[in-house]
């Protein structure tokens, strides 16, 4: 008994130490390959978030991206306005929480909706915000919002820091959300919504928390990358990024705890590596890995290998 | 002068409404059909716009002989999609299915972009307007949204009067019981998919008179069809029809009178509305 639940702390652990090895590469390291790293890690929290509600609710969100803008311009807008007045990482901190003030507002009314609905609702709100950006002047309308010789920005180790402390927060808090109430209540959604409510649980709480939970890390994610690029623009939201995560969630294996990381390390590396050998085909290619993902190993990597162990006859699974 | 622009930006907005529709009804097809949102709808109306716009400027062919091309190019393109990928999902739940065709229209956006290069292009002005008193009605706009009321009527007619339309009507409804009273209900999937897409790539072709053309151009069409579709209830051509006309409207009235960079806005904010207020459309009955 005692074994297995030292197994089953597996993922965690292996996360864990994953996040810490790549940190440690990442300080002692030349300021490219940091650089490669810290954009890793930005698709590892952004996957991760991801996962915290599309993964274990199964709804799909189309624009998970917006709450990594929002993440985004609130440190550009305080930047522009306060200047160094304070830390810079209140900032950031500040602009989850708005964020996850945002994705509040917005998951009461649309949260109401279910699968289908939901996804294309995402997408509108996502292309509504984007369009209403470009459109605003005090948001500087197309060109964004230039925070160069404001704050102290291009530290990059000290925002590699920054970045890593929320991959570490993340990690942690999909393990214990993984295994609470919250987390159990939203695969039961997953499974099946009516019977879920019928057995008591909470659906709109559930979903509106891991909702809101999801958007405070791509606020984060997104605040500290504004303050490598010292720039906002409506780019932010461009629903690329959205893909980037989604592939890289299903291909890890979704409403898992070391199914993002796998998803995402794979995912940036091969993206990577396409990129420099194909530089022009290498969104052909990613959908075309998505439609096979989705057609032949829905349940992603960690579940071809937990197909694997069981095949094997062995009782230990990953999650 | 007012009464001017308000008739001006009528003409207009039912004009586009008009082509809007078109792309709608064929996402509204597959919807009822399959229930599946076709999410590359928009990378299809851009493929359209493209065919119109070569065959006009290599072989200076005029854009009305583009239109049956687009269709042909449009159904054969919907049917090797569904031998090859939907078949394949045709009957599992509505999220796999998303992801999939998220997966087509990446692939078309990216293709279309490598062989067609990320510029703006459009289609010269090809048909004289007609000014009636101070309103212009531009042929550019006049001719897609006659052939779209066509198309949309014929389209029509078949569902209403032919054997095969009602077996579609009858998998709209319900396909299981479709099946039971002995519909081939794979058959008219198969069929409903491809003539979807087919009116998708055609609705494309008109499109290319209107708006100007550019690769990564295709996700506010998506959208648009999506707030179509819901607002004039799935599976209802007709309705798809008004609402066409209504987002038309409401798309040139506030261009006209707020800014034109607002307009996409206005009617992502309807899609959302009508998803919270109204989501079983403005002709459907409340379950």
């Amino acid at each position: 008994m005692y074994a297995e639940h030292l197994l089953k702390m597996n993922s965690l652990v292996i996360c864990l130490a994953f996040s810490v090895v790549v940190g440690v590469i990442g300080f002692v390291s030349e300021a490219a390959t940091t650089a490669y790293l810290y954009a890793m890690i930005e698709l590892l929290i952004l996957t991760y978030s991801l996962n915290l509600f599309t993964g274990f609710s199964g709804y799909i969100n189309f624009g998970h991206v917006i709450f990594y803008g929002i993440g985004a311009y609130v440190v550009a807008v305080l930047a522009f306005n306060l200047a160094a007045l304070l830390p810079t990482f209140l900032y950031v901190i500040a602009g989850a929480v708005f964020a996850s003030l945002v994705a509040i507002a917005i998951g009461f009314p649309v949260l109401k909706l279910r699968g289908d609905y939901f996804a294309i609702a995402t997408l509108g709100v996502n292309e509504a915000v984007r369009v209403i950006i470009i459109n605003t002047r005090d948001l500087g309308e197309s060109r964004g919002i230039a925070i160069l010789g404001y704050i102290p920005t291009y530290d990059i180790r000290s925002l590699y820091a920054m970045l890593l402390a929320t991959l570490f927060a993340v990690i942690l808090i999909t393990h214990f959300i993984y295994r609470s109430r919250l987390g159990y209540g939203l695969r039961a959604i997953k499974d099946d919504e009516d019977v879920a409510e019928a057995m008591g649980v909470d659906t709109r709480k559930y979903k509106i928390l891991s909702y809101s939970i999801g958007a405070f890390f791509a606020g984060l994610a997104g605040g500290v990358v504004t303050l490598l690029y010292a720039y906002a623009f409506p780019d932010y939201f461009v629903i690329g990024r959205t893909i980037d995560m989604l592939v890289s969630m299903v291909l890890g294996g979704f409403g898992t705890i070391i199914g993002p990381l796998i998803g995402s390390v794979v995912y940036f590396v091969a993206k990577d590596a396409l990129l420099i050998q194909f530089p022009f085909y290498h969104q052909v290619i990613f959908g075309i890995i998505l439609m096979g993902l989705i057609l032949f190993i829905p349940e992603g990597i960690v579940g071809l290998i937990n197909r694997l162990l069981m095949k094997k006859g062995k009782k230990v699974r990953l999650e | 002068m007012w009464l001017e622009l308000f008739a001006q930006t009528v003409v207009t907005g039912v004009l586009v409404g008009l082509v809007m529709a078109l792309a709608s009804i064929g996402m509204t097809l597959i919807f009822g059909i399959m229930r599946i949102f076709n999410i590359a709808s928009g990378d299809l109306v851009i493929l359209g716009c493209y065919i119109v716009f070569w065959l006009n400027t290599i072989y200076s062919l005029d854009p009305i002989l583009g239109f049956p091309v687009a269709l042909v190019i449009g159904v054969v393109l919907g049917a090797g999609l569904y031998y090859f990928v939907i078949r394949r999902i045709a009957r599992k739940v509505g999220l796999r299915s998303l992801l999939v065709l998220f997966g087509v229209s990446s692939v078309l956006q990216n293709s279309m972009l490598v062989a067609w290069e990320p510029l703006t292009r459009t289609v010269p002005v090809f048909y004289s307007n007609f000014d009636v008193g101070q309103i212009v009605i531009p042929g550019n706009k006049l001719l897609p949204s006659i052939v779209s009321v066509i198309t949309t009527v014929l389209l029509l007619v078949v569902l209403k009067y032919t054997y095969f339309g009602r077996s579609i009507r009858a998998t709209v409804s319900n396909w299981r019981a479709a099946s039971l009273v002995g519909v081939d209900v794979d058959k008219i999937y198969f069929a409903g998919f491809t003539i979807g897409i087919g009116l998708t790539v055609l609705s494309g072709a008109l499109v290319a008179l209107v708006y100007p053309i550019e690769p990564y151009g295709g996700l506010p069409y998506t959208l648009y069809a999506f707030t179509i579709v819901i607002l004039g209830t799935v599976g209802d051509p007709i309705g798809c029809l008004v609402a066409g006309l209504l987002i038309g409207l409401a798309t040139s009235f506030t261009g006209s009178y707020w800014t034109q960079g607002m307009s996409p806005a206005v009617s992502y904010l309807i899609l959302v509305l009508t998803f919270l207020l109204r989501p079983e459309g403005l002709f459907g009955k409340r379950r």
